[in-house]
């Protein structure tokens, strides 16, 4: 049960959450700064292709941190000092893909109408509510007296962890079709 | 007769400019520029072309297709110089050849290296390390290299120096001659298209002003320069009038009127006379 082990889940959550962070922003910023969305709006492709290219790179990016997490903590073993291997299950690793994709869901639609630069200040903030306030929050729920909030939860030591992974990565491709629709109605409309 | 460009009554407004009822039609193989000062819809222009931006009204057909119908496919046939740098600083230039090769159906790797050989560019220098001429051959290299029938340059010779805005067009007359495209040009600076431009578009305050054959607008039209005492008599048929102290000087589209008149002065005007004058001054032509 990913709440069960909630530490080494939020390191787990905070490193692939760093470096989607370290990457996918990043893409925006570069084409900002180069003015580059201009000459790609003049190649042959689409509006919809551009706007889905970025949803791809956040699924693109958290395989590859993935691949990147579990070679650093299987090296981690081999090490010549102590190292507690993190393992993660299959919730822990929905919350996470589900967690990061809401945050560009959030992110993108903005980022498409307005561009980068401008919704920077959503993004601090979300990055910053991801770094303190999640912790603080996982804490709050798994604490709290909430009818609501003691329901899903005991709906969750209830159910199996497939059946947890199956309702986090449903919940991911909602959040993700309803913001990559979102995102296309901005975008197709926005000039240049 | 191909038509290149077909555009028909195409509108565009903004809080604080409008573009009005600009028509459009280029045949395949003729290049057509398109002047006028800062602001006067030129770039609008270009990124209505480009699909930048979408029309209020008209219609837009490149190479016979809309961008309603044919999609961003019709780009294929579209090479853009824009401008400003709008490729990746840190690249290379071979790196960006590379990136942008999967995008056209009909790139040429050899034509690409060929022309960043003809132009001279270093194939493993960071676009950041070129200098404004060198991107500017550059982004003309990729316009080259994958068979397009239209070229798009948005001033692409602003900020040039004399010999580099020269070499560029030397390279366009080659293409001209050799590839048949058609090309749209847009700039402030008339006299890049002295050499190339076989129509005139001249926009002001996204109004067009004249829209005709280069050679038959400069044939239509003189400057007339006359002692002080003729200028009234001039300025009711001139598009504008300077008066200085020992005269005048205007210019007319109707100069038949005045050939007769010995005290006159008459000369060819460049494309930068008839801008300046149609820009400056009501039209009455």
């Amino acid at each position: 049960m990913f709440a069960f082990q909630r530490f080494i889940g939020l390191t787990y959550l905070m490193a692939l959450f760093f470096y989607a962070y370290a990457i996918i922003p990043e893409c925006f910023e570069q084409d900002e700064k180069n003015n580059s969305e201009k000459v790609v709006l003049s190649l042959p492709v689409s509006r919809k292709d551009i706007v889905v290219s970025r949803y791809l790179l956040v699924f693109i990016t958290i395989i590859i941190g993935n691949i990147t997490f579990f070679t650093l903590n299987f090296i981690g073993k081999y090490l010549p000092f102590s190292y507690e291997s993190i393992s993660v299950n299959s919730p822990l690793f929905a919350f996470v893909v589900f967690y990061i994709v809401l945050f560009y869901s959030i992110c993108f639609p903005v980022m498409f109408k307005v561009g980068k630069h401008k919704a920077r200040g959503l993004i601090f903030v979300l990055f910053f509510a991801t770094f303190f306030g999640l912790p603080t929050l996982i804490n709050a729920i798994t604490g709290s007296s909430n009818e609501l909030l003691s329901r899903i939860l005991s709906f969750a030591i209830r159910s199996s962890n497939m059946q947890i992974t199956v309702i986090l990565l449903l919940l991911t491709g909602l959040v993700c079709i309803t913001s990559l629709l979102v995102s296309l109605l901005f975008y197709k409309q926005r000039e240049f | 007769m191909d038509i290149a460009v077909n555009l028909k009554d195409v509108s565009k407004r903004y809080d604080d400019f409008k573009l009005e009822n600009l028509n459009i039609c280029l045949e395949s193989g003729y290049v057509l520029g398109l002047i006028g000062p800062n602001g006067a819809g030129k770039s609008t222009t270009i990124k209505l072309l480009l699909n930048h931006i979408k029309a209020d009204s008209g219609q837009i057909e490149i190479n016979g297709k809309s961008y309603d119908k044919s999609g961003p496919s019709i780009k294929n046939d579209i090479g853009f110089v824009l401008d400003q740098d709008h490729y990746y600083s840190h690249l290379t230039i071979r790196k960006i050849g590379r990136a942008l090769s999967p995008f056209y159906t009909e790139w040429s790797q050899s034509k690409f290296e060929s022309y960043i050989e003809r132009f001279s560019l270093p194939f493993d220098k960071k676009i950041s390390q070129l200098s404004k001429g060198m991107k500017m051959k550059f982004s003309l290299a990729i316009a080259l290299s994958h068979n397009a029938k239209l070229l798009l340059m948005d001033e692409p010779t602003s900020g040039l120096d004399p010999i580099v805005r020269s070499e560029l067009i030397e390279i366009l007359s080659g293409v001209m001659l050799n590839d048949k495209k058609s090309i749209i040009f847009s700039t402030h600076i008339t006299s890049d298209l002295d050499k190339i431009a076989d129509y005139i578009l001249l926009l002001n305050g996204g109004k067009t002003l004249l829209n005709e054959d280069k050679d038959a607008l400069i044939e239509r039209h003189a400057i007339v320069k006359g002692p002080k005492e003729l200028s009234h008599e001039v300025s009711d048929h001139a598009i504008g009038i300077k008066k200085h102290k020992y005269g005048f000087e205007a210019l007319t589209c109707d100069k038949n009127r005045f050939l007769n008149d010995s005290r006159l002065i008459f000369e060819k005007p460049t494309l930068d006379d008839i801008m300046l004058y149609y820009t400056k001054g009501e039209s009455r032509c």
